[in-house]
């Protein structure tokens, strides 16, 4: 196999671009290369031409290349003003909602190694103490995460920051391992799902409906009209009085506004987003 | 056998159950059961949800409990969806029972199969709630109207018979003071010493015979549509039969001043009920009376044709209009009725020949007349295979 020339390299990216509106061409992270080296090696092509026309024909690829080229920035309980707006208002509420259904349903997309489902999980265990039941879906474009999260075995330093009263409940700390214990793993179904993709939602979720969607790693890969574009495929999947919680996006596309109201009880800087009941 | 149409009730024992009682009662069938649980979550409130682990339990469900409609997974161990599906539909028996096929695969190979399985539509997952919620609930309405026309039906049946029963009970009822009255009259017709009401007597009598007649048709007609009637089947030359049938309606013809010629190959004879067969020709030469101009003829003829005997009344009356001739040997039915105009007959008279005709093993006869007119009649087969 030849390594893609700088040219070859420049026209891979332009069709990410083009794409996912992932715009790699003024800032090249130093493992930009050695991703495309590695998907080239997967797909058994021998040169940057050749992995290009694989780009172009293949629809699924230009997700696996960005899997590879982007790097997830996660943790447990990461930004805990968020996670107490979830455990303090947003979660009582939902989990109300669902009595009628005996079911509470979420979804993590952009999951990663699993950090910020687990801590959702934990945090939905608590509100659904007494009923309903709850299931976490969490999913990420990259297959090797999901397996990673699905192990659910982290470095005792990575849940430092979980609350106390949760790591002793859902933590089983031995050495210098944290595991997550065995009640909590069963509500948790990974699954690989590119949100840009054909399918609305990962395979694992059965029935695409959520109460409450957590996209925060995802969005700030996209440029604004994609994400319109995949704001407006996840409302669909969100049950009407159900939570949207964004990352760091900058403004909700306007289209969206008539649908989804800041969510009351909580600060909006926090961007938890309500669905209208009355829209559509 | 039931002459009376196509359906019978034992056609449609599918699973009849009363949709406006209770709500509807969906089946879940799923090997998983965090699967089973989730769709019970999206339909309960709304429906009863039934679940079943494995084809084997889905199929005992179905035949213990009623199911309105099964969403059924496709790929589980054991019993495949499709197999599922297939048994499903053939217990359902003709009825509707809407199945859904949940896959996982969009292919269209699967979807195929799923058809041919007799799917009646597919779930991808993972499943969108707006679209669970819509097939199902469109699916249950076909379902409830299937039930609504079948209920029907029944209804219509049970009616139906009860009617038949009315109608035999009277013709019972009927039969005896009418032939206190028969009798009667023809002590009267002939001893009556008045000249000037002999003739009134004896019309009596005819009207009151005409009278037993209809009534002995009706009863017949009971008899054969309930199959009840066994035939006194003997050997008999068919043209004697004729002659017979032809006699007792001459003074009707003498009346009408209608001539009646009979063409008959002597030498046929087959196994038939001397009785019927000779009420059902008579009922032909009524029928070709009615409608012949008066001083017209009415042309009998018995000849082989095919692998038997067939036997024909010919008129010159008005023709029957091709549309019509079939229903006119339904019940009640005449060229009059199917124009909607008051009926001249009382229209049991070419059911019956029908009857008697497929008791027999043949069939009854419609053509035009060359020339105008038309030619009715009945065909009988030599060897006689029961219907």
């Amino acid at each position: 196999m030849v390594p893609p020339s700088h040219e070859e390299l420049t026209a891979i990216l332009d069709l990410v671009a083009e794409r996912r509106g992932v715009d790699f061409r003024d800032y090249r992270p130093p493992a930009l290369e050695r991703g495309v080296v590695d998907r080239m090696a997967r797909t058994s092509c021998r040169t940057g031409a050749e992995y290009r026309l694989r780009v172009i024909k293949d629809p699924e690829e230009v997700g696996h290349l960005l899997a590879g080229l982007i790097v997830p920035v996660t943790g447990f309980f990461r930004d805990p003003a968020v996670f107490e707006a979830l455990e303090r208002t947003v979660l009582p509420d939902l989990a109300r909602g669902a009595q009628a259904r005996g079911l509470l349903r979420a979804w993590v997309a952009g999951a990663a190694t699993g950090e910020e489902a687990w801590s959702v999980a934990m945090l939905m265990a608590e509100a659904c103490r007494d009923g309903p039941g709850f299931e976490v879906i969490a999913s990420d474009i990259d297959a090797r995460s999901i397996v990673a999260a699905g192990a659910a075995r982290y470095p005792r330093e990575a849940v430092a920051m979980v609350p106390a009263p949760l790591r002793e409940r859902y933590l089983a700390i031995g050495g210098a391992e944290a595991a997550i214990v065995e009640p909590l793993r069963q509500r948790v179904h990974f699954g690989q799902h590119d949100v840009m993709g054909h399918q609305l939602a990962p395979l694992e979720a059965i029935v695409a409906s959520f109460d409450l969607v957590c996209f925060r790693n995802v969005l700030i890969y996209f440029d604004l009209r994609l994400q319109r574009k995949a704001l407006e495929r996840l409302l669909s999947e969100l049950e009407p009085g159900g939570a949207l919680v964004l990352g760091a996006v900058e403004t909700l596309p306007h289209a969206l506004e008539s649908a989804l109201e800041p969510y009351p009880g909580t600060v909006p800087a926090l961007r938890i987003f309500r669905r209208r009941e009355d829209c559509r | 056998m039931n002459t009376r149409g196509g359906l019978a009730l034992s056609d449609l024992n599918g699973h009849v159950s009363v949709a406006a009682d209770r709500p509807a009662a969906v089946l879940v069938v799923d090997d998983d059961p965090r699967n089973r649980a989730l769709l019970r979550g999206y339909l309960q409130g709304k429906y009863d949800v039934l679940e079943a682990g494995s084809g084997a339990e889905a199929l005992e469900v179905v035949a213990r409990a009623p199911v309105d409609l099964v969403l059924l997974d496709v790929m589980m161990p054991g019993m495949s969806g499709f197999d599922v599906c297939r048994e499903v539909k053939r217990r359902a028996n003709g009825g509707v029972l809407p199945v859904l096929l949940l896959t996982a695969l969009s292919e269209q190979e699967d979807r195929n199969s799923g058809l041919q399985a007799g799917a009646d539509d597919f779930l991808s997952k993972p499943i969108n709630r707006h679209e669970l919620a819509l097939r199902v609930a469109a699916f249950l309405r076909l379902r409830q109207q299937d039930q609504l026309v079948r209920r029907q039906f029944e209804e219509l049946q049970l009616l139906d018979a009860l009617k038949d029963d009315l109608v035999s009970l009277m013709v019972h009822d009927l039969r005896n003071p009418l032939a206190a009255v028969l009798a009667y009259l023809n002590i009267l017709r002939v001893e009556i010493q008045v000249p000037e009401l002999k003739e009134e007597a004896a019309a009596a009598f005819g009207a009151a015979a005409t009278l037993r007649e209809t009534l002995d048709d009706m009863l017949q007609v009971r008899l054969l549509e309930e199959g009840k009637l066994v035939l006194d089947s003997r050997v008999h030359p068919i043209a004697d039969v004729v002659t017979e049938a032809i006699a007792s309606i001459k003074p009707a013809a003498r009346e009408r001043g209608v001539q009646v010629g009979l063409e008959a190959e002597g030498h046929l004879a087959l196994s038939v009920d001397r009785k019927l067969v000779r009420r059902a020709v008579e009922n032909v030469l009524s029928n070709a009376l009615r409608y012949s101009p008066s001083h017209g003829t009415v042309d009998v003829q018995v000849h082989a044709a095919g692998d038997g005997v067939e036997i024909t009344v010919a008129d010159r009356g008005p023709g029957v209009p091709d549309v019509l001739k079939a229903s006119l040997f339904e019940k009640f039915g005449s060229v009059e009725a199917a124009k909607g105009q008051a009926r001249r007959g009382y229209g049991l008279g070419l059911y019956l020949v029908r009857l008697v005709a497929s008791a027999h093993g043949g069939h009854a006869v419609v053509r035009n007349r060359e020339g105008g007119g038309s030619v009715f009649g009945l065909w009988l087969p030599a060897s006689r295979s029961q219907v």
